[in-house]
């Protein structure tokens, strides 16, 4: 039997959604969607609206559950909890009331010749027999609770006399308890200080050995008058680092130093920065023409 | 009383007769199978080991759908022959017979069912409005 699925005029995908949710009833609902479908065909029907059969399902899901609570009550007020035939046939009496079935509006008959049950009776001697389509397994699933042992069970004795013993355990002062942390480390902190100093002296080592050979390069290259005038410039320019540096290099080399004139350049350097260093850079231009003239004429001596 | 002797018998014949059916049930399968039955009726509190009492329960809705449905079935079947009467047209009658709120909501009626269906959704109360007067 196929199905013509138009639903209310929303314009929605039927139950494959998928952001709808699963609820706990849609096992024994799509059954009965089944079940309804296959009696509408057995009746005569060669299709459905998807509402519609949903309807039907859902009302084939209401009739047993009132009928079994009807049933129920007519055994609890008898004074029992278990139901009978007797029962189920005054609950379909109950049902019935509304539509009305032969023999209702008799009273004092026996339940026994009831005519709904007649009207079953005669319901399955005509209608032929339709098996569900499917086999179903047995549901709802029961899942085996991990319960908590009791008292006895841990061979604990309860924390007070009031607590019976049967009852479940209490958890674990652990679990309830705060304990101080120990952080775990993994690395030594003086260890890493200790390594980076030692790392730092390397550098610095390689580093002076690297001035050093800058040195002895320029001191064995360079010519003794380049040196002299450019500390000298150094010195008027301000630089006292670079001048001292200079200095030591001539020191180094054994020249001899004209201490008066070094010191009066510091002095007048610390004196006036900014003019000297005006100054500076235009004799720093005028000695650099100097001293490329005193070299090639050194040269050509 | 007088007819007691008779009602007796026939009480028997009424208890045989039920207990034979109760008999028959269990050869009979019905459509709605036996662990969805039981778990529906568990969980409006009917309690019974017995499973032919099960199954009269199954059967009882089997009964109940497949009236229903055949009511459907009827009112569909008398729509088609009204509109085949009006347009005179013998290819109209071999439409399918498919079960629409409609007609389920007619039999349903009957049965003391209030299933009625909302007809369309609209956005707006002036939704399918001719767009003149729309405008009015």
């Amino acid at each position: 039997m196929s199905g013509v699925k138009t639903t209310g005029g929303k314009g929605e995908d039927g139950p494959s959604s998928s952001l709808e949710r699963a609820k706990a009833d849609d096992f024994g609902r799509s059954i009965s969607k089944i079940v309804v479908a296959q009696i509408c065909e057995s009746v005569g029907y060669q299709g459905y609206k998807e509402s519609a059969l949903e309807a039907l399902a859902d009302i084939s899901i209401w009739y047993p559950c009132d009928l079994a609570k009807n049933a129920s009550f007519h055994a609890n007020l008898a004074g029992r909890t278990e139901c009978n035939v007797f029962d189920i046939t005054r609950a379909l009496e109950d049902l019935g009331d509304s539509h009305g079935f032969p023999g209702a509006s008799e009273t004092g008959n026996c339940l026994v010749d009831s005519c709904i049950v007649k009207g079953i009776t005669q319901f399955v001697d005509t209608k032929e027999e339709i098996p569900f389509a499917q086999p179903v397994p047995k549901f709802p699933v029961v899942r085996n609770e991990k319960l908590v042992p009791s008292f006895k069970h841990m061979n604990e004795a309860p924390p007070g006399k009031h607590i019976p013993s049967w009852l479940p355990a209490f958890p674990d002062p652990h679990t309830y308890n705060h304990t101080p942390m120990w952080t775990e480390r993994a690395s030594n902190p003086c260890a890493d200080k200790i390594e980076q100093a030692r790392r730092q002296i390397k550098a610095e080592r390689a580093l002076l050995r690297l001035q050093q050979r800058f040195v002895l390069v320029v001191c064995t290259i360079l010519p003794k008058e380049a040196i002299i005038s450019d500390s000298i410039i150094f010195l008027l320019i301000g630089d006292s680092v670079h001048a001292c540096y200079w200095k030591s290099m001539l020191i180094m080399r054994g020249e001899k130093v004209w201490h008066w004139l070094s010191e009066t350049c510091a002095l007048l350097s610390y004196m006036s920065v900014g003019f000297l260093f005006h100054l500076g850079f235009t004799v720093f231009f005028t000695l650099a023409t100097v001293e490329s003239l005193v070299s090639m004429i050194a040269i050509g001596y | 009383m007088s007819h007691n002797p008779q009602s007796s018998d026939g009480k028997h014949d009424d208890d045989s007769t039920l207990s034979d059916f109760l008999a028959s049930l269990m050869d009979y399968t019905p459509t709605i199978p036996d662990e969805l039955v039981e778990q529906y009726l568990a969980k409006s509190g009917f309690q019974c080991p017995d499973v032919r009492l099960i199954r009269l329960v199954a059967v009882a809705t089997q009964k109940f759908v497949a009236e229903v449905a055949s009511d459907a079935l009827q009112h569909c079947k008398a729509r088609q022959d009204a509109v085949v009467k009006d347009k005179r047209d013998k290819q109209q009658r071999d439409k399918r017979l498919i079960l629409t709120m409609d007609d389920l909501s007619k039999s349903l009626r009957e049965y003391g069912v209030n299933v009625k269906h909302q007809e369309y959704f609209a956005d707006s109360p002036s939704t399918g409005i001719d767009p003149a007067s729309r405008e009015e």
